[in-house]
């Protein structure tokens, strides 16, 4: 027969012994995440700013967050929602990650909402990507999901408030959108928006997806004469559309797109036909933003960050790599105090507090560090005026400022706004 | 009218592209009776070799376009005695296997090696436009159609005036007689594959400057060509070039007349498709190898 005594001595040693265990326990920091399929560059984008955050962490505060190692593991997706699904349940519930950063792309990012919704105990989500609004209406305001991106209706109020200033209301405005989930979750608020601002909207058409053609779509717009083509596609279709809209002579004055037209993707695959776009960014280089004052080694001034960047990927940053950069630090800074064991639900409190000025902006959300940019750039290599905002400040402001790039174009959308609240 | 003359217009010289890409698959389950998964990775393959010769070094698709056809056809030529030559007489599943994970293979080494990013062929004519009357004609198209005709011309005088085209459909038509007058069967075959691999090479060089070129291409060029195959007839090479006009003509037409009906696209022709196996198994042309 046991004695008390020998069973209180074996309950403390395991006790203990767990603790040592869990002490040793490693910061598992996993990326879901498109690293092959239709949407890979967002993956890889993903997987280039979470390196370089865990590199800078490492190189700035040590090799450990809160005294545990940090492991990156990356986990591919496919661009498929049924391996989102498989991947996320596997993560949350068979590995017990403590955090997630990733996907990208909207439509994986909505694949990816029910495994993580339907865990009784969620690790912290952080998204730097995805934009639709089926993510926000599902999990917005749940705890523990986070979200360092806009969602879609901030593409559209920032748009069309920027329209608006520049170029009046008594505008014919004609929109494009795709078939896709795309298409399909940005035409809602594009309307309403354009509605609200008093622009008559002459046409809605809706293309297809991945299509080679869109030239019977263009040739019924064609003669309503918009002064405001308005695309809402992915880059590969917008691409495609932006080539068949100049060869068709849809000779719109104004032509919206949304992200891709600040893309260097988009600069190489159309030349001088990107000329007289505008889209939105949430990340424009060459802003020369100040440093974080409280962590200026995590997050340096936009020059320096960008120079060190360029130095080691040899290119220019892209805006979900910055934003995983940004989302990766904020999960590293949230864990940063020393604890015996990792303690998924700590801290939120830290995640969710207001936040200063960094980066160019103020938030409501820690997280949100960035801003959206309303901006048409020339992409002439050596013309430097090809990123063009103004200085931060809250709240949508267009200055009408107007500068000349080095070909003549005049640029007089100059608007910048703080997308505060991007969690909502 | 006007409008109704720029879509014939606009659906022929499609159509004419989809008739390039069809066309391979035709050929190679005319001759094989193996229906090619990897077809549109070959010609994203292709699409590949156009622009990285008109980045590099400079090179008009259209001139680039006989190198990539012999590399087409020696790629093809390997592709066939290295692994499709192992299963003509297996079951149809392990054929079907085997060339949709070249497909895999080929779309993951493109990725690996060029990335996801939408790439493009800006040549000079690619963008440009005439107006002939009422009709806006895209030279892009125009000129990917002109080589695209030239090149399935070219096919057919070759199955129908040269002695191993002759050799090709012979085998086609009957191997056991082909054999019997002295026509070696594998060498038809491999010939066959060959030359509808170069075909889909070029098809994806040709349409490398109206669309757009990524890893992922291949799978709507094989799903498009396979509908056209269908509709057209398998193994019939005018049967092909029916299917992909009419494909073309219901497309675009489609796309124009009925509201949001370019979403509809991929569906109505799936749909003449269900159609035409359930009223004409055969497709348009039916079987064997007609020129």
């Amino acid at each position: 027969m046991l004695k008390r005594r020998t069973v209180l001595q074996a309950g403390a040693m395991t006790m203990v012994g767990s603790r040592l265990v869990r002490a040793e326990e490693e910061f598992r920091i996993d990326v879901p995440a498109e690293f092959s399929g239709r949407f890979v560059a967002f993956g890889s984008q993903v997987k280039r700013g979470v390196e370089t955050a865990v590199d800078v962490w490492k190189s700035v505060r040590g090799e450990t967050v809160g005294g545990h190692s940090i492991s990156v593991t990356e986990h591919d997706v496919q661009s498929n929602n049924a391996t989102t699904v498989s991947v996320m349940s596997q993560l949350i519930n068979s590995d017990r990650c403590h955090v997630l950063i990733g996907p990208g792309g909207s439509d994986i990012g909505a694949a990816a909402v029910p495994p993580w919704k339907q865990a009784a105990d969620r690790p912290v989500w952080i998204v730097p990507g995805v934009s639709t609004m089926v993510v926000e209406e599902q999990i917005g305001k749940v705890p523990y999901f986070f979200h360092t991106f806009p969602w879609t209706y901030h593409y559209h109020k920032m748009i069309v408030a920027g329209l608006k200033a520049s170029i009046g209301t008594d505008k014919k405005v004609a929109i494009i959108h795709s078939d896709g989930a795309y298409g399909r979750a940005h035409i809602k608020y594009a309307v309403k928006y354009l509605q609200d601002a008093g622009f008559n909207i002459v046409a809605q058409e809706l293309i297809r997806e991945n299509a080679p053609d869109y030239t019977p779509s263009l040739l019924k717009l064609r003669p309503l004469q918009p002064d405001v083509l308005y695309t809402l596609v992915q880059t590969s279709d917008a691409i495609l559309l932006a080539k068949q809209i100049f060869s068709v002579k849809l000779t719109a004055p104004y032509l919206i797109g949304t992200f891709q037209t600040t893309l260097p993707e988009w600069k190489a695959a159309l030349g001088d036909v990107q000329a007289y776009w505008t889209g939105v960014n949430t990340y424009i280089p060459n802003q020369h933003t100040k440093a974080d004052p409280i962590e200026p080694k995590l997050f340096p001034s936009s020059d320096d960050w960008e120079d060190a960047w360029r130095k080691r990927w040899n290119k220019e940053p892209e805006y979900m790599e910055v934003g995983a950069y940004a989302s990766c630090m904020l999960a590293l800074l949230a864990w940063r105090k020393p604890s015996p064991w990792i303690e998924t639900r700590s801290p939120r409190p830290w995640l969710n507090r207001p936040t200063r000025p960094r980066w160019g902006t103020a938030g409501s959300n820690r997280a949100t560090l960035r801003c959206i940019r309303l901006s048409r750039r020339c992409w002439t290599s050596s013309c430097r005026s090809r990123a063009i905002n103004t200085p931060a400040s809250s709240g949508i402001r267009p200055t009408g400022r107007t500068v000349n790039c080095c070909r003549g174009h005049r640029y007089r959308w100059l608007y910048f706004s703080s997308l505060l609240s991007t969690r909502c | 009218m006007a409008v109704f003359l720029q879509l014939i217009v606009d659906a022929l010289l499609i159509g004419g592209l989809y008739a390039l890409l069809a066309v391979g698959v035709s050929l190679g389950f005319g001759v094989i009776r193996i229906i090619n998964f990897a077809h549109g990775e070959l010609a994203m393959l292709g699409a590949y070799g156009a622009f990285w010769a008109f980045t590099l070094l400079g090179v008009d698709p259209l001139v680039a376009l006989p190198g990539l056809l012999v590399l087409g056809y020696l790629g093809g030529l390997l592709l066939f005695r290295g692994l499709i030559q192992h299963v003509l007489r297996a079951p149809p599943l392990n054929q079907i296997l085997l060339t949709f994970g070249i497909a895999l293979v080929l779309q993951h080494i493109a990725v690996v090696l060029w990335t996801g990013d939408n790439r493009n062929v800006n040549a000079s004519y690619a963008l440009s436009t005439t107006e002939i009357g009422p009709v806006l004609v895209f030279y892009g198209r125009l000129i990917a159609f002109i080589a695209a005709a030239c090149l399935i011309g070219g096919l057919i005088a070759w199955l129908r005036w040269t002695e191993t085209g002759r050799a090709v459909r012979a085998v086609a038509q009957n191997r056991d007689a082909a054999t019997l007058i002295g026509i070696d069967p594998d060498h038809a075959y491999a010939l066959a594959f060959a030359v509808s691999c170069a075909l889909g090479v070029a098809g994806g060089a040709i349409v490398s400057f109206p669309i757009n070129i990524t890893p992922f291409m291949g799978f709507s060029v094989l799903l498009k060509s396979i509908a056209i195959v269908i509709l057209g007839g398998m193994g019939s090479i005018g049967g092909t070039l029916a299917g992909a006009m009419i494909l073309a003509l219901a497309e675009t037409m489609l796309a124009f007349y009925v509201p949001d009906g370019a979403g509809w696209t991929d569906g109505v022709a799936f749909g003449m498709i269900v159609a035409i196996l359930l009223l004409r198994p055969r497709g348009i042309a039916g079987q064997g190898l007609t020129a």
